[in-house]
């Protein structure tokens, strides 16, 4: 059954607008890492992994990401901490809690921090994908706002007339919003 | 609740051993309760019984001692009155003719045939006239003898003398009254037969029981009915010479001996009446007896057996509530464990999805690159790789559900020897390990290098450190450090265990072993962990107290007896009660 369905969805999630999806994962189960992340790679996501919290922050600083697939137990930082750094230095990156842990009390915790979906583990690949696709269009039309926000904001300071506004403007515009 | 605990401790280790103690004490009071009474009351009127057996007896032999005494009195008296007859008889000359005497005697004896002979005295002593069987005995001189030198010397008319045996040497006694006539001091004597007089002393009933004697006033015997008269015998028995009248029970080769007494008034011979002890005489004439005891022994053994029944009951209703009692607690210590369970069923399902999710990802993955849609394909090698981390993780998860089975688990309490520290680091290592690690606690272990062991239930101890670690755990939230020590003082094993997490007020202390009191919020915990914790230490004869400072963190101290001795549990002094 889910064979099937894996096969329907394999040709449309290659690609999403030409571009991959660029997806951090984080998880202290290294089989469990590498094995999700060869499947998503396959299916076309742009994947790179992190087996703990902080190497998954500073792998964020360095790279962009669009998507964030988190663990919540985990030793040293745990899932909730590394959501709250990831949201409060990337605006626009969406995260999807994955956890073996299953209660709904940390699943309304973290979307109180901000968190997209939550799935607890196991799963079926299919719902994953689907909740990644939803959270990078969500993503997307976030972003898309917030450049049209931008746009129609430099718009206005660019009719303003003076130079110095419109010189402001370009400025902005060359300064892409993390 | 603690109650519970403890006794399921006792019952475990109780055996048949406490039962037949039970069993015996039981008998012994209702034996106690049953018996005692009926012994004493029996004892009581036993001794009553005797003694009015006793005092009836007495009483027969004095009346016998009386009416003898008196019907010797009555016969000494006329015997005298007789003499005094011959003497002042006026036809008599003086002295009398032997033939005179003579004719006087064969008179006299046909009043009595005691009278032997009499004898006609000048003031000197001298026989002056005879009539008897011994005739020889005139012109003898009597001057010297006792009896005529006491008539002589004395105010007295008349002298009954001791028996004794004379010149004649047969044992016989004197009665002699004088006389002074025409102003010559005479005496009149007449010996009489002691044999005679035995027929006076003997008595009508029970001759065989019942002995009489007459004794004179030095104890020497007299007469004695029915045997040999053995004049001047001292007599083992010496009546007192007051009161004159009297009775006693004295002892005689082991045996006792009742006897009465009457002093005769005319002459001081005493009559001494003596007979068995009536008790001992009493059992052998009543065959009756055997009846009597055999239907006494039966109802005693009906009671005996009622009682043996009795006890048996209350000795098996016990065993049924002590066991009642015991799968109660068994129950209520099985539903904290659940309860317990249900407080790591978060935890225990982590570890458990985790492995599951490597199982998914894997098998995916593996379906994955044999599909040629993805146009990779597998080698063995990759394939064997894939496999091998399949199978780890389905053991791994097969790990987890084993450990929860074996907490789970109804176990019969099993006590052996177990080191200490092997079931805590079954605990630190086993079903909390990956929680701790994951909590990012930091264990610090600083167990004593030369703990004894100690003799007790592993699982239940494991259980009481399984709630005491996962209490520590929740307490942390997501960092600290939990220390474990053990050591032992006095064989006495000591383990405490510390936390760096939230701590507790002075009020949740206090309240802390209380059953259904917990700190967590609701739905997280059911506050039976720490109540059934109390209990299982209490069980296994130890102690549990916490020590708590708001912020600065809990130490839980458990203090356990090296040997588990099957006493009754020792009251809790110090620390929690509940």
């Amino acid at each position: 059954m889910s064979k099937r369905n894996d096969n329907e969805s394999e040709a449309g999630t290659e690609k999403l607008d030409g571009k991959p999806i660029r997806l951090l994962i984080v998880d202290d189960e290294t089989d469990f890492l590498n094995a999700i992340a060869r499947r998503l790679k396959m299916r076309g996501f742009d994947v790179v992994t992190a087996d703990n919290g902080q190497t998954a922050i500073e792998i964020a600083r360095k790279q962009k990401f669009e998507l964030a697939l988190l663990d919540l137990k985990m030793p040293g930082m745990n899932g909730k901490q590394v959501l709250e750094i990831l949201k409060s230095e990337h605006r626009f990156v969406e995260v999807v809690i994955l956890t073996g842990h299953g209660s709904l009390e940390s699943a309304v915790e973290c979307t109180k921090l901000g968190a997209f979906g939550y799935l607890p583990k196991p799963y079926e690949l299919d719902d994953l994908i689907e909740i990644l696709k939803d959270a990078y269009t969500v993503r997307m039309k976030k972003k898309f706002e917030a450049d049209e926000d931008r746009l129609k904001n430099i718009l206005s300071l660019a009719t303003g007339g003076s130079a110095l506004g419109i010189l402001r403007a370009l400025k902005k515009l060359d300064t892409p919003e993390k | 609740m603690t109650n519970a605990g403890s006794n399921s401790g006792n019952t475990t280790d109780g055996g048949d051993g406490h039962y037949r103690n039970l069993l015996l004490t039981t008998l012994l009071r209702l034996l106690l309760i049953y018996f005692l009474p009926v012994v004493l009351l029996a004892a009581f009127f036993h001794i009553q019984h005797r003694h009015l057996i006793r005092d009836t007896r007495l009483a027969h032999l004095q009346s016998i001692a009386e009416h003898q005494a008196y019907t010797l009195d009555l016969f000494l008296r006329e015997r005298i009155i007789n003499l005094e007859n011959v003497i002042d008889d006026p036809r008599l000359n003086v002295p009398p003719t032997n033939i005179e005497l003579q004719r006087h005697l064969d008179n006299l004896r046909k009043t009595s045939d005691t009278f032997v002979d009499l004898g006609w005295f000048n003031a000197a002593g001298d026989l002056i006239a005879y009539a008897g069987p011994h005739p020889d005995l005139e012109s003898r001189n009597y001057g010297l003898e006792a009896w005529f030198l006491a008539l002589r010397g004395s105010a007295k008319q008349r002298i009954i003398t001791d028996t004794y045996m004379g010149f004649r040497e047969q044992p016989h006694f004197t009665i002699a009254v004088n006389r002074v006539i025409d102003d010559r001091y005479v005496v009149l004597r007449a010996v009489l037969s002691p044999e005679r007089i035995e027929e006076y002393v003997a008595t009508l009933q029970h001759p065989e029981r019942i002995s009489t004697a007459l004794l004179s006033e030095d104890g020497m015997v007299q007469v004695i009915s029915g045997k040999e008269i053995k004049v001047s015998t001292p007599s083992p028995l010496k009546p007192p010479r007051h009161p004159s009248i009297g009775s006693d029970i004295t002892k005689r080769n082991g045996s006792d001996v009742f006897y009465a007494w009457t002093w005769l008034k005319t002459t001081s011979w005493v009559l001494l009446v003596e007979g068995e002890d009536p008790s001992a005489a009493a059992a052998l004439i009543s065959g009756g007896y055997a009846t009597v005891i055999i239907i006494i022994g039966g109802i005693l053994l009906i009671e005996l057996l009622l009682i043996v029944h009795r006890a048996r009951q209350v000795v098996r209703h016990k065993r049924k509530t002590d066991k009642q009692e015991a799968d109660l607690s068994g129950q209520l210590v099985q539903a904290a464990k659940l309860a317990t369970v249900g407080e790591l069923a978060a935890g225990i399902a982590h570890e458990i999805n985790n492995p599951l999710a490597i199982i998914a990802e894997e098998t995916g993955l593996v379906r994955d690159l044999m599909d040629p849609s993805f146009g990779n394909a597998l080698s063995d090698e990759e394939l064997r790789n894939h496999l091998d981390i399949i199978h780890d993780a389905t053991f791994r998860a097969r790990d987890i559900t084993r450990k929860l089975l074996g907490f789970v688990r109804q176990e019969k309490v099993i006590l052996a020897q177990h080191d200490v520290c092997k079931i805590l680091d079954g605990v630190l290592d086993g079903m909390l390990g990956r929680e701790l690690e994951l909590s990012n606690i930091r264990v610090v272990r600083d167990y004593s290098p030369h703990l004894p062991e100690i003799t007790t239930d592993r699982h239940q101890l494991e259980q009481v450190f399984l709630n005491i670690v996962k209490n520590a755990i929740d307490a942390m939230e997501n960092e600290g450090t939990l220390t474990v020590h053990t050591s032992s003082i006095h064989s006495r094993v000591i383990i405490s265990i510390s936390d760096t997490g939230v701590g507790m007020t002075r009020e949740q202390v206090d309240k802390a072993f209380l059953p259904f009191f917990t700190t967590k919020e609701v739905g997280k915990g059911t506050g039976l962990g720490l109540s059934v914790s109390y209990g299982i230490i209490k069980g296994l004869r130890g102690q549990i107290s916490v020590d708590s400072e708001l912020g600065r963190g809990s130490m839980f101290t458990i203090e356990l007896p090296l040997e588990l001795v099957s006493s009754k549990p020792e009251r809790s002094h110090g620390g929690k009660t509940s």
